[in-house]
């Protein structure tokens, strides 16, 4: 029977450990996607260089940017002859450089894009801002939407793994019922018979934690390559911190499933 | 030391056990609670050990208020009765020294040099000091009930309620079961027994607390199970 119990926690880690290592690393993609948005401020061709350079700099100091670069009207012309290629020549019939400096900014989160975008607006340097408003819009609805069901899946698993040790344990408490009474009568506390059987369920959750980790220990890396080999496109990086985070998580969620489940369940015991 | 004040218990669907009860059973005294099956005999035991609570009245127990007991004092109310079974409740994967030793391994006492003699002595009260190391199911029905009444003695309690602890044996083995009791309550243990078996209380002539239906129609010093 505890082989059973052991098995189930060790299902259920490694079910809710495997997910958390799908969101995990989602999570670093999403990251690295939301460094990808950047704003583009165009300067005015008669704003006062003291007031740029005063923007650049409170801009760089700003805790939502991952960093400011200056593109000079000069620059954003050659930048415009490389795109134009072939078609470059068409420039030399255009009088002067029409072509604004900018400022580009690029964030830390995408969630930060439209206050900056507004702030910006409001400068009187800046003649106009642009970023990718939908594709942040939507990006932002994705990152919420996968954090929101990952949370309510992970708390799902824990709750399913809850659920099968507190029954578990009640079959241990059937089975025990007479030894039980016995010592209600001649006169035990609670936490005398309680003690043994929240014990049991930590140790079953530690035996089930200690499964999990040895495998998730040991499939990490190469479900990591294998997963990455299949989705080029995505940006899986990995933080080398996260697997003995997780490993301390699945044993510390296995002790606490454990002992959980059985207080809940000897308590309802008790007092029936 | 066993006081019941205007006792009524009535159970969920107006079941009546017990209706308006008055008793008082003073220490050292030898009772017998009889009647029919269904009269109110075991809900009377179940409300001195504090395992049901009285609907109305009040009962004391040691000059303890057992309705009043908080659920964390219970325990400790309960280290201080004994309670013997008809079907003895012993654990049949203990042997009996386990087994008797029991309740002072529960209530802490866990070193054997102290558990010891203890378990030695009320062995030998009950007279099988022999079987420590065997189990309850290599002893006969009559041997089990002794060794649970010495698990019930272990911890020296002022009362030893028994229900029905004759009712699965053959009358010369209850009849020694009865002699031990008696022997027991000469040292100074109050003693309920609630009992079916005719034979002994006529034979005994000891208080008789007769309940039919919920109240009690009979109290006489020196008894019979019938009125006379």
């Amino acid at each position: 029977m505890s082989t059973v119990s052991v098995t189930t926690t060790a299902v259920m880690l490694l079910m809710l450990g495997t997910f958390l290592v799908v969101i995990a690393s989602l999570n670093v993609t999403l990251r690295a996607l939301e460094t990808k948005i950047d704003v583009v401020a165009y300067i005015k061709d008669s704003a006062d260089p003291a007031q740029v350079q005063n923007l650049r700099e409170s801009l760089s100091q700003n805790a939502d940017v991952a960093s400011v670069r200056y593109v000079t009207k000069d620059e954003a012309l050659s930048r415009m002859r490389q795109t134009l290629g072939e078609k470059a020549q068409l420039l030399s019939q255009v009088q002067g450089n029409p072509l604004p400096a900018s400022l580009e900014i690029q964030l830390k989160f995408a969630s930060s894009a439209p206050a900056i975008a507004g702030e910006l607006q409001r400068q009187a340097a800046i003649e106009e801002v642009d970023y990718k408003r939908d594709v942040v819009d939507r990006l932002l609805a994705i990152t919420s939407f996968l954090r929101l069901a990952g949370t309510v899946i992970v708390f799902g698993l824990a709750a399913i793994a809850l659920f099968i040790i507190v029954n578990t344990t009640r079959i241990a408490l059937y089975a025990r019922r007479q030894e039980i009474e016995i010592m209600k009568l001649v006169g035990a506390t609670d936490w005398f018979v309680r003690w043994p059987f929240i014990f049991e369920g930590m140790f079953l959750g530690v035996l089930g934690g200690l499964v999990t980790v040895v495998l998730i220990g040991l499939g990490y890396q190469p479900m990591l390559q294998r997963v990455s080999g299949l989705l080029t496109f995505l940006p899986l990086a990995f933080d080398p911190q996260f697997l003995p985070r997780l490993l301390l998580l699945l044993f510390a969620a296995g002790i606490l499933i454990g002992g959980l489940g059985s207080y809940v369940s000897v308590r309802r015991f008790l007092e029936a | 030391m066993i006081v019941l004040q205007g006792v009524s218990k009535l159970y969920p669907g107006g079941i009546k056990a017990l209706d308006n009860v008055d008793i008082n059973i003073p220490e050292r005294e030898f009772a017998f609670l009889v009647g029919p099956s269904g009269a109110g005999k075991s809900t009377f035991t179940k409300l001195l050990i504090r395992d049901e609570i009285a609907t109305s009245g009040r009962v004391f127990v040691n000059h303890q208020d057992v309705g009043r007991l908080k659920k964390k004092q219970i325990p400790y109310f309960r280290r201080k009765i004994g309670v013997v079974f008809q079907d003895f409740k012993l654990l049949p994967y203990k042997t009996v020294r386990e087994n008797v030793a029991f309740p002072l391994q529960v209530h802490g006492i866990l070193d054997w040099a102290t558990i010891q003699p203890r378990v030695d002595a009320v062995m030998e009260l009950v007279g099988l000091p022999e079987c420590q190391e065997r189990f309850p199911d290599q002893l006969s029905g009559g041997e089990q009930q002794r060794v649970a009444i010495a698990r019930s003695l272990i911890h020296n309690p002022m009362i030893l309620i028994a229900d029905e602890p004759t009712g699965n044996l053959d009358p010369d083995t209850a009849w020694e079961i009865v002699q031990l009791l008696i022997r027991i309550n000469s040292y100074g243990t109050t003693i309920l027994m609630a009992t079916h078996n005719r034979e002994i209380v006529d034979m005994l002539r000891r208080r008789v607390i007769h309940i039919e239906h919920g109240h009690i129609v009979r109290d006489e010093q020196e008894g019979a199970y019938h009125a006379a």
